[in-house]
C-alpha cells in the first residue's frame, strides 16, 4: 500500500497579539495510506481541526511538511474533497448548483459530470430534490448534499470534519452507513474528524487519538474488525471492545487536563 | 431486562413515506398560516375601526381643536374633490415622477458606493465617518439652497428624493458584500474559487439578501424627500398642493392629501414585497 497523505512533523502555533502564543499542534507524524479510513477523535481544542485544514491547504503549518500522493501541499487541490461540520449549501442555488459548484468553478459542466452528480444524487436518495433549495431540506439532508458535492471531482482525498455532529444520533447511523457505501464504491483515502468514539470506530480502518493542552497525536490504533461493517456490528462485543480501549485512551489523560488549575 | 414491544402484535400498516409525511406537514403549516392571516387582517380592520370612532367622537364633540383635527367627512369632501374630480392626478404624476428618479438614482449610487466601501478599505475608513455625518443631519434643509441654484422645477426635489433613498442602500450593499459568512467563505476557497468568482457565486446574491430589505426603506425614503421638497417651493406636487392649503387654512384639505400620501407610502411597501416574494431564490435569497 502507498502512502496517500504523509504528515511530517507538522506542527502549528497561533501567534496572539499581547498573549502568549497558543501551540495548538505540536510536531506530528502521521502517514494515511491510500484508500485507507483514518479517523482522529479526541477532546475539543486537541488540534484535530488543524490537522485536517492545513491538509486541506486552508491553512499553514508552522513547520515540518506536509504531502499528498507525493506532492506537496500548497493550498486547497481539486482531487481533495472536504465536507465540513455545517453543510454549508448556498441559499440561492439549488442542491444541483449546489453540488457541481466545485466543478463550475474550475471547469464548465460537461454532460458526463451531469451524469455523475445525478448518480451521486440517486445513491444519496436526493435525485427528488436536486431543484430544490437547500433551506427546504432537512439536516441530514442537507449534510447528504455537502457530502455529494465533496465528491463530485471523484477525489482521491476526502476530508471530513465532523461532518455528522450537528445530526442527531438515528440519523447519523443512517448517513455512516451510506458514507461507507460511497466510500467502498469508489475507494478513496477519507480523513474524518470526530469527537463521538463510537461513531469512529465503526467507519475507520485506523483511529488516531488525539489529546489537548497541547494539542497533540498520541495513539493510533488498528480497527480490526471485517468489512463490510453491517449496522447489525453496532451491537457486537468486539466493537465495544475496540470502543472502550478508545475511550481508555482517550479518558484519564482528557480528565487530567481538564481539572482546574491548583486543585494539584 | 424485559422489552416490551408498542404496539404489541403487528403495526397496523399506515406506514406513510417520508415524503407523505412533508407533505402533511407543509399542508398543515400552510393552514396554520392562513388562519394567523386571518386574524392578523382582522385586528387590523378592528384597529381602524376603533381609529374612525375615536376621529368622529373627537372631532363632534371638539376634544381637539378643529385648527388640528378636521370632521372626517370634511377629509372625505376634500379627498373626493382631489380624487373623483381629478385636481391632484396630475400633482400625484409629477410627485411620483421625483420619486422614481430619486428612488433608482439613489439605489445605483448606493450600490456602486456600497461596493467601493466594501472592496477599496483605504476608501471605507477615509470616508465613512463623513458620510454617517452626512447621514444625521436633516437633508431637507439643504432645500431652499438647492432651489436657489436649481430653480422650482424637479431637479431639486429629485436630488432630496436621492438622498434619502441613497443611504439605506449604501449601508446595507457595503454590509452585504464584506459581512460573508465565514464558513462560506471558507467552502469557496476550498473548492479553489477566483477573487471573481467568489464575488459572483457568494457575495453578489449575499449583497441581494442585504439590499432588498432597504429598498423598501429607500423608496419610502424617495417620497418623503420629494414631498419635502416640495413644500419648500415648488410649482406641482403633492407637497405644493400641501403648502397651498396650508396658506388657504384648508386643515381638511391638508388631512386628504397626507392621508393620501400614506396609502401611496403604503402601497409602495405592498408592491415592493410583492416583487421581492415573486423574485426567485436565485436573484433574492431567504433563509
Amino acid at each position: 500500500m502507498s502512502a496517500s497523505i504523509e504528515i511530517a512533523g507538522v506542527s502549528k502555533t497561533y501567534d496572539r497579539p499581547g498573549a502568549p502564543p497558543v501551540r495548538a499542534l505540536t510536531a506530528t507524524d502521521l502517514t494515511l495510506n491510500e484508500g485507507e479510513f483514518f479517523s482522529l477523535v479526541g477532546p475539543s481544542g486537541c488540534g484535530k481541526s488543524t490537522i485536517l485544514n492545513m491538509v486541506a491547504g486552508l491553512l499553514a503549518p508552522t513547520g515540518g511538511s506536509l504531502r499528498i500522493a507525493g506532492q506537496p501541499v500548497t493550498g486547497p487541490n481539486p482531487s481533495t474533497g472536504i465536507v465540513f461540520q455545517k453543510a454549508t449549501l448556498l441559499r440561492w442555488l439549488t442542491v444541483y448548483e449546489n453540488i457541481v459548484l466545485p466543478v463550475k468553478v474550475a471547469r464548465p459542466v460537461t454532460p458526463d459530470v451531469e451524469v455523475f452528480a445525478k448518480h451521486l444524487l440517486e445513491l444519496t436518495g436526493l435525485i427528488d430534490f436536486k431543484d430544490r433549495y437547500p433551506t427546504e431540506l432537512s439536516g441530514g439532508m442537507q449534510q447528504r448534499a455537502a457530502i455529494v458535492r465533496a465528491l463530485i471531482n471523484d477525489p482521491t482525498v476526502l476530508l471530513m470534519d465532523e461532518p455528522f455532529s450537528a445530526l442527531d444520533e438515528f440519523t447519523r447511523e443512517t448517513l455512516n452507513d451510506e458514507l461507507l457505501r460511497l466510500w467502498s464504491e469508489r475507494p478513496k483515502t477519507v480523513l474524518f474528524i470526530t469527537h463521538n468514539i463510537s461513531e469512529a470506530v465503526y467507519l475507520s480502518d485506523r483511529i488516531g487519538v488525539m489529546n489537548s493542552k497541547p494539542g497533540r497525536l498520541n495513539n493510533v490504533i488498528d480497527v480490526d474488525l471485517a468489512r463490510p461493517r453491517l449496522p447489525s456490528l453496532r451491537s457486537e462485543a468486539d466493537y465495544y471492545d475496540v470502543v472502550r480501549t478508545v475511550r481508555r485512551l482517550i479518558g484519564p489523560m482528557h480528565e487530567a487536563t481538564d481539572a482546574p488549575a491548583g486543585t494539584a | 431486562m424485559t422489552t416490551t414491544t408498542y404496539p404489541p402484535k403487528a403495526a397496523a400498516p399506515t406506514e406513510k413515506s417520508e415524503e407523505q409525511y412533508a407533505a402533511i406537514a407543509a399542508a398543515q403549516r400552510k393552514a396554520v398560516a392562513r388562519r394567523d392571516r386571518i386574524r392578523d387582517l382582522s385586528m387590523q380592520v378592528g384597529a381602524l375601526v376603533v381609529i374612525i370612532v375615536l376621529w368622529v367622537l373627537a372631532a363632534r364633540n371638539a376634544w381637539v381643536t378643529p385648527l388640528l383635527l378636521p370632521k372626517l367627512t370634511a377629509v372625505l369632501g376634500a379627498l373626493e374633490h382631489g380624487l373623483i374630480r381629478g385636481e391632484w392626478w396630475w400633482h400625484i404624476g409629477v410627485t411620483l415622477q421625483e420619486t422614481a428618479l430619486g428612488f433608482v438614482i439613489g439605489v445605483f449610487l448606493g450600490m456602486v458606493v456600497g461596493a467601493l466601501f466594501a472592496f477599496v478599505k483605504p476608501l471605507r475608513t477615509a470616508f465613512y465617518p463623513y458620510v454617517v455625518a452626512l447621514m444625521s443631519f436633516p437633508k431637507i434643509a439643504i432645500a431652499p439652497l438647492l432651489i436657489v441654484a436649481f430653480g422650482y422645477a424637479m431637479t431639486p426635489k429629485v436630488i432630496i428624493a436621492t438622498m434619502l433613498a441613497f443611504f439605506p442602500v449604501l449601508t446595507s450593499a457595503s454590509a452585504g458584500l464584506a459581512e460573508v459568512n465565514p464558513d462560506e467563505l471558507n467552502l469557496m476557497k476550498a473548492i479553489g474559487a477566483s477573487k471573481w468568482q467568489e464575488l459572483r457565486y457568494l457575495r453578489l446574491p449575499n449583497a441581494m439578501s442585504y439590499v432588498f430589505p432597504s429598498l423598501d426603506v429607500a423608496l419610502i425614503g424617495a417620497l418623503l424627500g420629494a414631498v419635502a421638497a416640495e413644500l419648500i417651493g415648488a410649482q406641482a406636487g403633492l407637497g405644493y398642493v400641501l403648502s397651498q392649503m396650508q396658506a388657504y387654512g384648508d386643515v381638511a384639505g391638508m388631512y386628504g392629501v397626507l392621508l393620501l400620501l400614506a396609502t401611496m407610502g403604503s402601497l409602495m411597501h405592498v408592491v415592493i414585497g410583492i416583487v421581492q416574494r415573486l423574485l426567485p431564490m436565485s436573484i433574492v435569497p431567504r433563509s
